[in-house]
């Protein structure tokens, strides 16, 4: 059993964007590492085995979907959230990247909507992967 | 031909006086034949002659003498009536020759009927006391009375032909606007009007007339089998002629002339001249009607081309308005979708600064307003984006009853704020094929609108009715009304009389319900309320052609 803090991934190719979720998470009590394209969170999951990835799906270079696909040809469990700004109109509409998604099984868990509220964030994350646990030095 | 005139036949008086000649085989006892000189060379020297003037008390001579005097008044007779016929055939001609002239002055068909009947019935030309004049309908099959001519009663018979006899009236100033109106509108016209008779012969005298390409001369209409007891009561005349007008062989209507009035006989002369006067007529009518049906037709494509210009340049104006729309929408959704990187971090880092804030700080107050603002700038951004997306709609089985409280739970906040009475009259809907998704925008902007006008309070009525195929769903307030003026701009994208609104709601309520096949109505009366009303179709499984578009 780990007693380290749960581990997330933030894949993101805005800066400001991964400064503010890692300093929010970090704050609250998870550990968190960063991305800033796909390539970069392929290989960082791989050898991280993060326990919650936030992949943002509109980044230069490979596109958050694919990331998606390649990290589900290994792992089907661990959960994403899909941090996007597409998500156009009312709550109940869906874009077409969602319906692939969906189509695709690619078993994500949750949409975080740009811009975000942090407090809804901390809500889903704790919600997902539990309250940070206390972590032990080294 | 004029009435009234009867001639002294002196020719068979003289006859009678010479008995040796037989009248009726117009021969003499001893076989002389020829004319009455001839006979007279014969009779001097003859024995039978000299017996018949013994006889009568006289000599030969003086009986041959008697005889030559009677033959004199005879010569000067004859020559008289030759006379009058000429006159008679020349006046007869001329009035032809004017009728002729002032039908071809004109195109228009109610002057040429006018004319036509005023040739037949002025007293200086054919002299009828009544002419009616009947058209074939070719669409109806049918004969249609269409103008008629001539005083409805005795008194006002006699009153017109003393004012025509102290005037000296020429046909031509006869025909004025006013007299055809005039005409046009007559009890005698009305009366004509009555007379509608399908063409077939078991019909009566007029439509045989048509048939039969004759002309009839009645002249014992009571006793008359092909006489129609309606026509009799109508024009009460036992005497009356019809002749049809002929124009290339086809019938196009018929005359009808009587003289009810004076009683004046229909002579067989007058049936030739009428024959040839219809003739003429005929020809005219036929012109016209060419003419008018040219006219007719040339308007009418005139119109078509002007109203088909019209539309053209009206859809040409709406597409134009639509694809500068679509390109704006889809350029602000762009940038709307770029926006909101940066945005997130502004609000996310104002949201970290908030909380770290005491409550006493005045920057605390500040980090929360930055946090509302760019709440406000993401929801502008929903609804450009909004706008901008094509939207095809995801059919799926909803109930729209649920929707509506869906929807009507959103606005919970708002309503405690406000003395609104909500009121559900809602008809028993099965579930059917609807974008949930889309539906509950189209009603959360139609509701939140709704709201807004109900500020002071008043009454908000959801209410659904099923109708054959379509569903329709009322959204009614008890506000102050739309204006008129501004009525057809509500759906039309950035129109807004909001302060705060992008003025996308409706006009993205209005595009979701027409793909969705549907449509938005308003009713508004200012200073009562406005109701509107979705429509939409009651979709209870998906066609063919619906779930080919979505892929299914």
């Amino acid at each position: 059993m780990n007693h380290l803090p749960q581990l997330i991934l933030v894949v993101d190719d805005e800066k400001n964007i991964r400064l503010l979720f890692e300093e929010e998470l970090t704050e609250v009590g998870y550990n968190v590492i960063c991305a800033e394209n796909g390539e970069e969170a392929l290989t960082l999951f791989k050898t991280h085995h993060p326990d919650l990835v936030l992949l943002d799906l509109k980044m230069p270079g490979i596109h958050g979907v694919t990331v998606l696909e390649k990290l589900r040809e290994t792992d089907k469990q661990t959960p994403v959230f899909v941090v996007t700004a597409h998500g156009a109109g009312s709550s109940l509409q869906k874009s077409q990247t969602e319906y692939t998604i969906r189509e695709k099984n690619l078993n994500i868990i949750d949409y975080i909507t740009k811009p975000v509220d942090l407090d809804d964030l901390v809500a889903k994350v704790k919600k997902t992967i539990g309250p940070p646990k206390i972590g032990q030095a080294g | 031909m004029l009435k009234g005139i009867s001639m002294d036949k002196p020719g068979h008086k003289l006859l009678t006086n010479l008995p040796c000649w037989m009248q009726e085989i117009g021969r003499c006892e001893k076989g002389y034949e020829g004319r009455f000189l001839t006979k007279i060379e014969h009779c001097l020297p003859c024995d039978v002659f000299a017996r018949e003037a013994a006889h009568q008390g006289t000599t030969s001579q003086a009986f041959m003498i008697e005889q030559l005097i009677g033959y004199d008044q005879f010569i000067i007779s004859e020559m008289q009536r030759a006379n009058l016929n000429l006159k008679q055939k020349v006046d007869e001609l001329s009035v032809l020759l004017d009728i002729s002239t002032l039908m071809q002055g004109t195109t228009d068909l109610d002057e040429i009927l006018y004319i036509i009947l005023s040739g037949l019935t002025a007293g200086f030309a054919m002299g009828f006391n009544r002419a009616l004049l009947f058209l074939v309908d070719e669409t109806h099959k049918e004969l249609a009375g269409k103008l008629g001519v001539g005083p409805v009663s005795g008194e006002e018979a006699n009153l017109i032909w003393t004012t025509m006899s102290q005037q000296n009236i020429s046909l031509s100033r006869m025909i004025t606007p006013e007299a055809i109106h005039t005409i046009k509108s007559s009890k005698m016209t009305q009366l004509t009007q009555q007379i509608r008779k399908p063409l077939i012969s078991e019909t009566g005298i007029l439509t045989q007339t048509v048939i039969d390409k004759k002309a009839y001369l009645i002249t014992d209409a009571f006793h008359d089998s092909r006489v129609n007891p309606d026509i009799l009561n109508l024009l009460h005349s036992s005497m009356f002629a019809t002749v049809p007008l002929l124009a290339k062989d086809k019938v196009i209507g018929i005359i009808y002339v009587d003289n009810l009035y004076s009683h004046d006989a229909i002579t067989e002369e007058d049936m030739e001249s009428l024959t040839r006067f219809a003739t003429l007529a005929g020809l005219a009518i036929a012109e016209t009607m060419a003419y008018e049906q040219i006219e007719h037709f040339n308007e009418q494509l005139e119109a078509e081309i002007a109203r088909a210009k019209n539309e053209l340049q009206a859809k040409e104006r709406e597409l134009a308005h639509k694809e500068k729309l679509i390109a704006l929408g889809q350029m602000a959704a762009g940038v709307a979708h770029e926006l909101r990187n940066p945005m997130t971090a502004v609000r996310g880092f104002a949201q970290r600064i908030y909380r770290r804030l005491p409550e006493t700080d005045r920057n605390k107050v500040y980090a929360s307003i930055i946090m509302e603002e760019m709440d406000r700038i993401n929801q502008l951004i929903k609804d450009v984006l909004d706008y901008a997306r094509k939207g095809e709609p995801l059919y799926e089985l909803n109930n729209i009853h649920e929707l509506l409280e869906d929807v009507m739970f959103l606005f919970k906040d708002s309503l405690q704020h406000h003395p609104i009475q909500i009121k559900r009259e809602y008809a028993s809907i099965s579930p059917f094929y609807f974008d949930i998704g889309q539906m509950q925008q189209v009603f959360t902007n139609i509701i939140s609108n709704a709201i807004d006008v109900l500020r002071d309070g008043g009454t908000l009525i959801l209410r659904s009715r099923l109708e054959g195929e379509w569903v329709y769903i009322d959204i009614e307030d008890t506000g102050p009304g739309i204006w008129p003026e501004i009525l057809n701009d509500i759906f039309n994208p950035f129109f807004t009389t909001k302060g705060a609104g992008t003025g996308l709601g409706l006009s993205i309520a209005d595009r979701i319900v027409e793909t969705h096949g549907g449509d938005i109505l308003v009713k508004s009366k200012v200073g009562h309320g406005s109701i509107f009303t979705v429509k939409l179709p009651y979709r209870l499984k998906l066609t063919d052609s619906i779930a080919m578009d979505l892929g299914y």
